[in-house]
């Protein structure tokens, strides 16, 4: 299965970055493997989490669950979209899996790391 | 048609099959009109939602109607139940009803026996093997007194009284009545079954059967309790007055029906009034129990024996003649005469009785009458010297 992602570097800003790649269709199965990937990234800890889906095509609903699950353990949650469709998705996202952690969506990348470094501990 | 139709086209043909309720209208690949893609993803998206939250109501739906079928039978069951009249009555109403409500389960109803150290079937049904009796502690569920629940691919511990080597799901639930554990209900699903057999809303509502049976049998048990407290003499247990009139009166009855032979017969401890004098009424009261128990144990269980007065007591005999009564009695006499008796370390005297036995109907045909016989029957035995019998019309 070739990945519809990849991590940045956990680097010293303390932000756990996933970009996904170019037509992306992520599936149940690729969420459940970028959540695993998130928490062996961040030992576990609640991470700060910014999610680049401007490139994606789409995202399914079981994926759309697995995240919303997910999101609840991180610290913070940021999604960069870009065209419209990524911005649907996005809403989507946020208005149906209403995480309980801080979510936003931002067509700036870097509004979206300024937003989030606020949660970095 | 012009550019801006073309364009909406797609949105539009999606929009009108989700109207007509399919869910699954095809959802084309939108290229280079990111507005028109956005709409069609969305709605793609929606519809994906509406799917979903149209499973789990239908799933919510049924769950429900189980759940109101369950709560009806539940009720059904409650109502049969306070409507039972003894114990015996309640363990056949409990045992038809669990068979309608888990029908596709075999299952059983235990109950504490009297001394509480096992817990014994009254009830049981479907075609899985279950056990006769077991000691509390073989149940986790009667030892925790919550449900113990056991699914047929986990490692939870299985009840010992459950049988071994089975790769049943398995159930029990404590039937707690106002704090109180009266037993236990064990759900067993068949192997075929797996797992799916116990889900929450059938827990809950094998819960709430548990303790409607349970209530329900508390109070028919505390009915029935009080009902034979008042049937019954304190100081030796057997059956009082009333009662024996009541029986003697169904007897006299059923003898005429299936012209059969019945005799009565009346019993006075003699010198009684001496016994309590000399030795105080805790004597004559462990005289009265030690007589009452070779008298429950010489006689068959169909007959009735009562205690009627102070040192009197009334038996009655179905199917005996006058003259096999006189002979039992006089067994009896010689079993209670030699009794040995002793209170606070002091012999007491040999205890005799006299007797006077009647039957039906040489000796009359009602309860008044037959009793009235025996009367005069014990009457003359005391005046020709007690410690006899005499039969009445001899």
């Amino acid at each position: 299965m070739e990945d519809t992602h990849f991590w940045e570097p956990f680097g010293s800003d303390g932000i756990a970055k996933i970009r996904y790649t170019a037509g992306a269709i992520v599936t149940e199965d690729d969420a459940r493997k970028s959540v695993a990937e998130l928490f062996a990234l961040t030992s576990g800890r609640r991470a700060v989490v910014f999610v680049d889906i401007r490139k994606a095509k789409s995202v399914s609903r079981e994926a759309r669950a697995v995240f919303g699950e997910a999101a609840n353990r991180y610290a913070a949650l940021a999604l960069l979209a870009g065209s419209l469709p990524t911005q649907v998705i996005a809403n989507f996202f946020i208005g149906l899996s209403r995480p309980k952690v801080p979510t936003q969506m931002f067509t700036d990348e870097e509004k979206a790391l300024t937003w989030l470094r606020r949660y970095v501990a | 048609m012009n550019a801006e139709d073309d364009r909406l086209g797609p949105v539009i043909r999606i929009i009108t099959s989700i109207a007509k309720g399919d869910l699954h209208p095809e959802f084309p690949d939108i290229a280079n009109d990111p507005e028109i893609e956005a709409i069609v993803l969305g709605l793609r998206m929606l519809a994906e939602e509406l799917v979903a939250s149209r499973a789990e109501l239908d799933g919510r739906t049924a769950e429900l109607e189980i759940l109101n079928k369950g709560l009806l039978r539940l009720s059904d069951l409650s109502n049969l139940l306070l409507s039972c009249d003894t114990s015996a009555e309640a363990y056949v109403v409990l045992g038809r009803s669990a068979r309608e409500m888990y029908g596709e389960l075999s299952g059983a109803v235990y109950l504490y026996g009297a001394s509480r150290d096992v817990v014994e079937l009254v009830t049981s049904w479907g075609d899985l093997p279950v056990a006769n009796s077991f000691p509390p502690a073989d149940c986790w569920a009667l030892r925790r007194g919550r449900v113990h629940h056991v699914s047929a691919s986990g490692t939870e511990l299985a009840c010992r009284h459950t049988v071994e080597g089975d790769l049943s799901s398995a159930m029990c639930v404590p039937m707690l009545a106002q704090g109180e554990a009266l037993g236990v209900l064990h759900l067993v699903g068949a192997p075929a079954l797996g797992d799916r057999v116990f889900t929450p809303l059938a827990e809950r509502l094998a819960v709430a059967a548990a303790e409607a049976c349970a209530l329900a049998l508390a109070t028919i048990r505390l009915r029935e309790k009080l009902a034979d407290q008042s049937l019954r003499d304190s100081l030796t247990g057997l059956y009082n007055r009333r009662y024996a009139e009541e029986t003697l009166l169904r007897e006299i009855g059923r003898a005429k029906r299936e012209a059969s032979a019945l005799s009565v017969v009346m019993l006075d401890l003699d010198h009684f009034k001496r016994l309590n004098d000399e030795f105080g009424h805790d004597a004559g009261d462990t005289a009265l129990r030690e007589a009452t128990t070779v008298l429950v144990e010489s006689v068959r269980t169909s007959d009735v024996v009562s205690r009627v007065g102070g040192e009197e007591f009334l038996l009655i005999l179905p199917g005996a003649s006058i003259e096999s009564a006189g002979q039992k009695i006089d067994k009896v006499r010689e079993k209670v005469k030699a009794l040995e008796l002793f209170y606070r370390g002091h012999r007491l005297p040999p205890l005799t009785f006299s007797a006077g036995a009647a039957s039906f109907p040489a000796n009359g045909v009602t309860p008044e009458a037959l009793l009235r016989a025996a009367d005069s029957a014990l009457y003359e035995a005391k005046h020709a010297g007690r410690d006899r019998t005499v039969l009445a019309g001899a």
